[in-house]
């Protein structure tokens, strides 16, 4: 019976970590920008949602599409003002970059809101089901539909839309794609506000979940390396694929090794997936 | 690449060593830790250097080996081993670790080894604070070490001048012999330098090696002089972000650069400590925007542009020209 509660368990946490780290992978595919800010992007999410909630009473589940948009224009403003300027220079360049951005968005965010952990207190938020002798937390529940809701989104916006198509087609060449007069800077601008939009409705779900503070920014970004790395690059089920193999390895290891040790026991998957098949659960080299 | 220094530059370094050595008779007890604290940062620059600079591979592995070193320190001296044993065991750890993750994490490149090298630092930083042996969470005491203020305050600024000494020292001659030849050329193209017969694998892993040892040192020094080691301090990845800064601001893949660097930076945080508590990250965070954006081939390129096309009149037209080299 455990083993299935933890079954279960490891398959709604899987589904939120995937929704944590679809955005993180869309931009690595196709920017190749490994992504600093990603975390900041749901903490400040989580954020107003906090603040919508905490002074005028907005339900979480209507601020998520709020809190995306917002992070959208948030994320296009920063790519076409500040990462467009030096995109074609070295990946590490643009790693140093979004670290810088993401220490002074951190620190801002220490100096007007502090350190304090808060957390969105809904009247359901601990609200919680059983079916058939197994117990599943409503906000667990919905944070699993939006991981999947986003990945299943974004495969269709990407597949079906023509911006979509643009995206994939700057990716794939980066010259044809202009001579078909698709603009790079403004695709890349839209990419990036995409994988923020991602990671605001995903912040606003967590917050009302978990106690979020600034300087958790840091461990949704560690879940997203671990889980894109798993999952691989260059299909966007792989955060999906990263979530769930993420999920099962901190619940079962957390059963058999303790509950402290289920961060290092991510990061020796991490590795492990690293040294074994640096591709990832599912990888391919493009992004299609 | 790498001229032999003329007698000068050899004197300017000795000089350089022999003021550093005199220095805590001119200044205060205050005055020397700083400088301490600088030698400490010059130390991850320079070592961060020998892979992320030589050779090319962006590792966030400092804070790891700095980490490691102080707690083997802290461990082997609470068993009664003697500090200057303990400490240079603990860069005989840094090594050993270095080569046998070497091993396979130099196989991946780009953001894929980056990465890695963050997994290792966090998931050491995680193991140590749930393992029995490093105290968990709550951290190790070490032995006081006994004495007056002056004295030990001598005792630690000097054992960290010595790990420095032998940093820049080792750089120096990696890069006037074949090692760092080869790095150069792993660095510009792994390809093609493994068929003009650069043992790539072998390199790589001798920059990694050389780049955990000395880390691992200064963290056995800074862990005997705080007598004190917790997970979160010492496995803190901005020790590695400071050291890639550093090394950035005075010139990646020199030998004298990131010694600048460190000392740059070092200073202003000095400053910016003493002034404004709160805003060192933001500070830190600004200036890493900034040296992006404006002199994305480095500091030291813009350095040499500038004395090439005559002084600094022509500082402003060459930051607003690098602002657009790396456009869409």
């Amino acid at each position: 019976m455990i083993y299935l509660q933890i079954l279960v368990n490891s398959i709604l946490l899987g589904g939120m970590y995937a929704a944590i780290a679809v955005g993180f992978s869309l931009v690595w595919g196709v920017m190749n920008i490994l992504n600093i800010l990603h975390g900041t992007f749901l903490m400040l999410g989580g954020y107003l949602t906090f603040w919508l909630f905490h002074l005028y009473g907005v339900d979480p589940f209507l601020s998520l599409p709020l809190s995306a948009a917002a992070m959208f224009c948030l994320g296009y403003l920063i790519q076409l003002g500040i990462i467009n300027q030096v995109i074609r220079a070295s990946f590490f360049m643009t790693l140093v970059l979004t670290f810088g951005l993401e220490l002074i968005a951190v620190k801002l965010a220490l100096f007007f809101w502090t350190g304090d952990f808060r957390s969105v207190q809904t009247a359901y938020a601990g609200y919680s089901f059983e079916v058939g002798g197994v117990i599943i937390p409503l906000m667990r529940l919905a944070l699993f539909a939006l991981g999947l809701l986003l990945t299943g989104g974004l495969f269709w916006f990407m597949a079906a839309t023509r911006t979509g198509r643009a995206i994939r087609a700057v990716r794939i060449d980066l010259e044809a794609a202009q001579l078909m007069g698709v603009s790079p800077a403004k695709i890349y601008a839209v990419t990036y506000g995409l994988s923020a939009g991602l990671a605001g409705a995903a912040g606003a779900l967590v917050s009302a979940g978990f106690a979020i503070s600034p300087v958790t920014d840091i461990e949704f970004l560690a879940k997203s390396f671990v889980i894109c790395v798993i999952g691989g690059l260059g299909n966007i089920t792989g955060a999906l694929a990263g979530g769930l193999v993420l999920g099962l390895v901190e619940n079962f290891g957390a059963l058999y090794f303790g509950p402290g040790l289920q961060n290092a026991l991510g990061y020796g998957v991490l590795l492990l997936v690293l040294f074994i098949r640096p591709t990832g659960l599912l990888g391919k080299a493009g992004y299609h | 690449m790498f001229p032999q220094w003329t007698k000068n530059q050899w004197l300017a370094l000795w000089l350089g060593i022999a003021v550093l050595v005199a220095l805590p008779q001119f200044t205060d007890n205050d005055g020397t830790r700083m400088w301490m604290d600088i030698l400490m940062y010059m130390i991850l620059a320079m070592s961060w250097n020998f892979i992320g600079g030589l050779t090319g591979y962006p590792s966030f592995a400092p804070a790891a080996f700095f980490g490691l070193g102080a707690y083997t320190t802290a461990i082997l001296m609470n068993q009664g081993a003697p500090f200057l044993v303990a400490m240079p065991l603990g860069g005989v750890v840094g090594a050993t670790v270095a080569l046998l993750l070497g091993i396979p994490i130099l196989r991946l490149r780009g953001h894929y080894f980056a990465i890695a090298t963050y997994g290792v630092a966090e998931g050491l930083r995680e193991l140590a604070e749930n393992l029995e042996i490093t105290g968990a969470a709550d951290g190790i005491n070490l032995p006081q070490i006994e004495g007056t203020v002056d004295y030990f305050t001598q005792y630690f600024y000097y054992s960290m001048l010595a790990v420095a000494v032998l940093t820049v020292l080792t750089m120096y001659w990696v890069t006037r012999h074949r090692l760092g030849y080869g790095l150069v050329a792993i660095r510009e193209n792994e390809d093609a330098a493994g068929m003009l017969g650069v043992e790539a694998t072998k390199f790589k892993i001798t920059a990694f090696v050389l780049s955990g040892i000395f880390p691992a040192m200064a963290g056995g020094v800074y862990a005997y002089r705080a007598a004190f080691v917790e997970p979160i301090d010492v496995f803190d990845v901005l020790l590695s972000i400071e050291a890639i800064v550093m090394a950035m601001l005075g010139g990646v893949g020199t030998v004298m650069g990131p010694l600048l660097g460190a000392l740059f930076l070092e200073l202003i945080n000095n400053f910016l400590w003493s002034q404004f508590l709160e805003f060192h990250s933001l500070f830190l965070g600004l200036l890493m925007v900034l040296v992006v954006i404006f002199t994305p081939r480095g500091v030291m390129a813009v350095v040499q542009e500038v004395r090439m096309k005559g002084g600094l009149r022509a500082l402003g037209g060459i930051l607003l020209a690098n602002t657009q080299r790396f456009k869409v």
